[in-house]
């Protein structure tokens, strides 16, 4: 069973594999200027076995010629090793970019937080450990704006005079 | 008390995103101006510059909607999903709310036409991306007019920063501009140093003088539950319990006193309803 399951993997492994190399773009001119860089004598002989008769006389009656052809393979070479190292670049700026802007929303947040943030007090709590309770006080709006109780209102019952014996009572008095 | 947490985190992601939004459309619009100038170095090939202009407005738009959901999902502003659209109708701060979203609105315009550009056409693209100079400064005073730090000296500072990069890479393409084109370039550097010192002068006279609260348009309800809360705090004192009439004639004990710890950071004032989330601003 795992033997089947590993051909299979091996099969797709190979197969993407294929697919990769035959869809690569193969550029002819990193593939001389490699070949030169590994065999220089093996590649001018080849080049030169390869030329016919026309071209011989043509190459050794002006030698010139042949230079633009060399230094656009060489702009060509040099073209791509821009192009890869401006991709290399750009897919190293993207991460750093990434974590950069993570980073700073996790650093302007905190500095938010730190330089303009409120506390909810119960009432009852003294002043110090208040902050360790809070509730947002959209909470309280929005249950009132739920209720209907968007102002004032009237009260249920008129207001009564209040007894004798709970008459106030003033500081001072003997 | 999980809610809370979960509100409170949401309000500092709020203004977090908002912030790094503001820097990365800066960097996106000084890219775009380096890009139109075709800029390019020895080391870096242009379309560099290019490919992060693109990803950095991307990313802008990313935590724009993060700052988006994060102020929908926020208990504390009634602020609805067509307020992050349709401009001038929410209630909360309609002016400076309704600026957001409509820098919001161009900056999709904007990304949209890019990704079809080459089915629009060139000219299409160049004049909905030419909005990018209007939606940068739009976006600048929709967070001093909204924001609850446009008083802080950090804020100040980083939009200090972003102003003087933009202006310079303006400046730049104004002095690369072709010489018929003159008389544009002569108006760009005028309104290029006007507005610097239009955004001064209104700093001065709106978000950080006092009251902006009230007159930015927060709602009444809210400014009453800020100032009621306020009173309360005031009265309480340090360890007193506060009670109060309730309206129906009982006496209650009021659940919760909203009072904000840093009086000098917060930049609230005497006088004032006390700031709960930057109302009194």
């Amino acid at each position: 069973m795992n033997a089947g399951r590993d051909a299979i993997g091996l099969a797709i492994a190979i197969a993407g594999g294929a697919v990769a190399f035959r869809s690569r773009p193969v550029n002819k001119w990193d593939l001389t200027s490699g070949l030169e860089r590994l065999m220089p004598s093996l590649v001018a002989s080849s080049t030169q076995r390869e030329q016919s008769p026309a071209m011989k006389n043509l190459s050794s009656a002006s030698p010139s010629r042949l230079r633009p052809a060399r230094a656009e393979a060489g702009l060509h070479s040099t073209r791509t090793r821009t192009r890869e190292f401006g991709l290399e670049l750009i897919q190293r700026i993207n991460r750093w970019l990434v974590a950069g802007a993570v980073a700073a929303v996790g650093l302007f947040s905190l500095l938010a937080a730190h330089a303009f943030h409120g506390t909810f007090l119960t009432s009852g709590s003294s002043g110090s450990s208040a902050a360790s309770q809070s509730r947002p006080a959209a909470q309280l709006a929005r249950s009132r704006s739920s209720s209907g109780n968007s102002g004032l209102q009237p009260p249920a019952q008129a207001p009564s005079s209040a007894p004798a014996a709970l008459a106030p009572v003033v500081s001072g008095g003997s | 008390m999980g809610s809370t947490a979960g509100s409170s985190a949401l309000w500092y992601l709020t203004r977090g995103t908002g912030t790094v939004t503001l820097v990365l459309l800066t960097i996106s619009v000084a890219l775009g101006v380096a890009n139109v100038r075709r800029l390019q170095t020895e080391t870096v090939p242009r379309f560099v510059f290019e490919a992060v202009h693109r990803r950095v407005a991307m990313l802008g738009l990313a935590l724009l909607a993060v700052h988006i959901v994060t102020s929908l999902l926020d208990p504390f502003a009634p602020i609805r999903l067509i307020d992050a659209v349709v401009p001038l109708v929410s209630a909360y701060r309609p002016i400076w709310l309704g600026l957001g979203a409509l820098a919001f609105d161009v900056l999709i315009a904007i990304v949209m036409t890019s990704v079809l550009r080459r089915r629009l056409g060139y000219r299409a693209w160049r004049v909905t991306h030419s909005l990018a100079y209007v939606c940068w400064p739009i976006a600048l005073v929709h967070g001093l007019g909204t924001g609850s730090d446009a008083k802080t000296s950090w804020m100040l500072l980083l939009t200090a920063g972003c102003v003087a990069i933009v202006l310079v890479a303006v400046w730049m393409r104004a002095a690369a501009s072709s010489r018929d084109q003159s008389g544009i370039r002569a108006s760009v550097v005028l309104a290029s140093l006007a507005a610097p010192l239009a955004l001064v002068v209104w700093l001065a006279n709106g978000p950080l003088a006092a009251g902006w609260a009230k007159r930015a348009g927060t709602p009444r309800s809210l400014l009453a539950t800020a100032s009621r809360s306020a009173l309360s705090s005031a009265s309480s004192g340090a360890s007193a319990t506060s009670e109060c009439i309730d309206v129906r004639g009982k006496r209650v004990t009021p659940p919760l006193v909203y009072r904000p710890l840093r009086f000098q950071g917060a930049g609230v004032r005497h006088g004032e309803p006390v700031a709960a989330r930057g109302w009194g601003r």
